[in-house]
């Protein structure tokens, strides 16, 4: 179980003359437990828009999606209860943090599980739970999201989504605007969630950095198409990456840079600057 | 006649002090929202026409707010900005956004415009371009940054790279004298951020004046000059080249280093290891 697309495309109308084709005659299939998914991709090649697709936020207008059972066609059909499945698949917008609108933290937490006919007591405590597994703690409820800063807005807006407890979370850019050291904390906190919860992480990032150090699982979009499905060592670990329009991760750029230069021998293909140190020191005095 | 010689006079003194006058020039500027934090203590800033400075900063240091009083966005709680030798306030705020504009980090919030045509053309309109001028720069700034073939395309319908083209196109357009990139590239992929950069460059050699705000140190060390901030002050202000010598300024101003540079950082001390760190420090600056 989980999301299932089966040549899935979507076109905008982008007005009277003609269309966009945002993606086009896609494939693939995401489990609904232990996946770490980066979706990359050039700047327009279609992430937003089949991250939209994931919880029917928009219909395809070709192909089908499997949501947890329920069949996602080109009309809303009367017998799916796509609230229900966006409960299950929680979708992070981009810049979140522009979307927080209430007094509290709290209340902005609670705001969604309410909507879905949770007591107030209950949204209660899952505005707790949710703000803990963003690493903010509980002084943070009664505050005013609008003086938070942005990496700390940026988690209370994930916190609204867990809140829902979804079995699968997409996020669309969710460490764009952070500095270097945010974008690390963001991830790690992912990598958090996905380790004591086992929910499904989709990540959509331009960051071939963070795509190494975490994901299990890279989707590669090109031109609306999706043109890689594997691992990231199966996408970094050989030396055509420029037909996708993808650059290296700077550990393997580093590495190889130096390894023609000094002739060295080296493995190149290591996730960190520790990892990357540790292996120069092995051929290094 | 005392008049005209007073006028020499008056000319003689202070004609140096117009030409060595900065261009902008922020004066122990301080902000913060209310009394309890400062965002800024005391900046002080002086930036040539021509120059290309980096505004550099953790989250938080205050770089985006220092940006937005530079053009008047936010009123600075005391001291004062200083453009072209008009100093920054309520009557002079409209001439001096003329002098300088400012491309956001998400163009979401900078398009007004049903076309990408009418966007560029808005900010011209308001300074009350001539139509023809009009025209014409829409195509030429469009063709500059490679939109002509999305003239008539609705904004919202374009990728974030897309729509930071659009909105350098616009500000171009209003021919101001310097550009301020907020930053600009934060949301863009690898080949586009590169290509963004590449127009920047291309900007800076025609002439104008590049104020970048941003986090990372490699888009940063294409400039001639690097301010850092830290909590809200004045941490650095020097050559780019000569700062990075010291890498531990960047880590002071927590701030993460270039891959090469963390690697050069901790490796040993044996002659093969210092030709090394050599070659990555060299690596590092080229880029």
């Amino acid at each position: 179980m989980g999301i299932q697309f089966r040549k899935v495309s979507y076109q905008y109308a982008a007005n009277q003359k003609g269309f966009y084709q945002a993606i086009k005659d896609i494939s693939f299939s995401i489990n609904s437990k232990d996946e770490f998914i980066s979706l990359i991709g050039h700047t327009g090649s279609g992430k937003s828009t089949l991250a939209q697709h994931m919880n029917a936020l928009i219909f395809p207008t070709e192909g089908e999606i499997d949501i947890f059972g329920s069949l996602i066609k080109q009309k809303r059909d009367k017998h799916i209860k796509y609230n229900s499945l966006r409960k299950k698949v929680g979708l992070v917008f981009q810049f979140p943090e522009y979307q927080l609108f209430e007094e509290t933290v709290e209340k902005d937490i609670m705001f969604g599980p309410l909507n879905f006919k949770v007591s107030v007591e209950e949204a209660k405590q899952l505005a707790k739970t949710a703000l803990q597994l963003v690493g903010l703690d509980e002084s943070y409820l009664k505050r005013n999201p609008f003086n938070l800063s942005g990496g700390e807005k940026k988690r209370v807006s994930i916190a609204g989504i867990l809140a829902l407890d979804p079995e699968i979370l997409v996020l669309d850019e969710p460490t764009s605007g952070l500095d270097p050291l945010g974008k690390i904390q963001m991830m790690e906190l992912f990598k958090s969630i996905q380790e004591s919860t086992h929910k499904t992480i989709v990540v959509i990032t331009h960051d071939m950095d963070l795509v190494y150090a975490y994901s299990s699982r890279v989707l590669v979009l090109k031109e609306s198409k999706l043109v890689f499905d594997g691992s990231p060592e199966a996408l970094f670990h050989n030396d055509n990456l420029a037909q996708f329009h993808l650059d290296y991760p700077s550990t393997i750029k580093v590495l190889r840079e130096i390894k023609r230069h000094f002739h060295l021998e080296i493995n190149e293909y290591q996730k960190t600057s520790d990892e990357a140190v540790m292996e120069l020191k092995k051929v290094l005095p | 006649m005392f008049n005209s010689l007073f006028l020499i006079i008056f000319d003689i003194i202070f004609r140096p002090v117009v030409m060595f006058m900065s261009y902008i020039e922020v004066n122990d500027l301080s902000f913060s929202y209310n009394q309890k934090r400062m965002i800024l203590k005391n900046i002080n800033l002086h930036i040539n026409k021509g120059e290309w400075i980096a505004i550099l900063g953790h989250n938080g240091s205050g770089k985006s707010t220092l940006a937005k009083t530079m053009v008047g966005l936010l009123e600075p709680s005391s001291g004062e900005v200083i453009v072209d030798g008009l100093k920054l306030q309520e009557d002079t705020a409209y001439d001096i956004r003329k002098k300088i504009g400012i491309v956001f980090q998400n163009p979401d919030n900078q398009f007004v415009g049903v076309t990408v045509r009418d966007d560029i053309a808005f900010g011209m309109e308001n300074l009350c371009f001539t139509k023809e001028d009009m025209l014409h720069n829409i195509d030429f700034y469009a063709k500059k940054v490679d939109m002509l073939d999305f003239l008539d395309k609705e904004p919202s319908s374009l990728s974030g790279g897309q729509k930071q083209r659009v909105a350098i196109a616009g500000i171009l357009a209003m021919k101001t004298e310097v550009i301020i990139f907020d930053e600009a590239t934060s949301m863009l992929d690898p080949y586009a951020r590169e290509d963004l950069m590449n127009y920047i460059k291309l900007l800076h050699k025609e002439g104008l004046t590049i104020i970048m705000i941003t986090h990372e140190i490699e888009e940063a060390l294409l400039a001639d000059r690097l301010f850092i901030l830290k909590n809200g002050e004045v941490y650095q202000d020097g050559k780019a080249a000569s700062l990075m010598k010291d890498p531990s300024i960047f880590h002071e101003a927590f701030l993460e280093l270039p891959m090469a540079l963390k690697i050069a950082n901790q490796l040993g001390d044996s002659s093969l290891s210092n030709e090394v760190k050599g070659f990555l420090w060299e690596y590092s600056l080229e880029k």
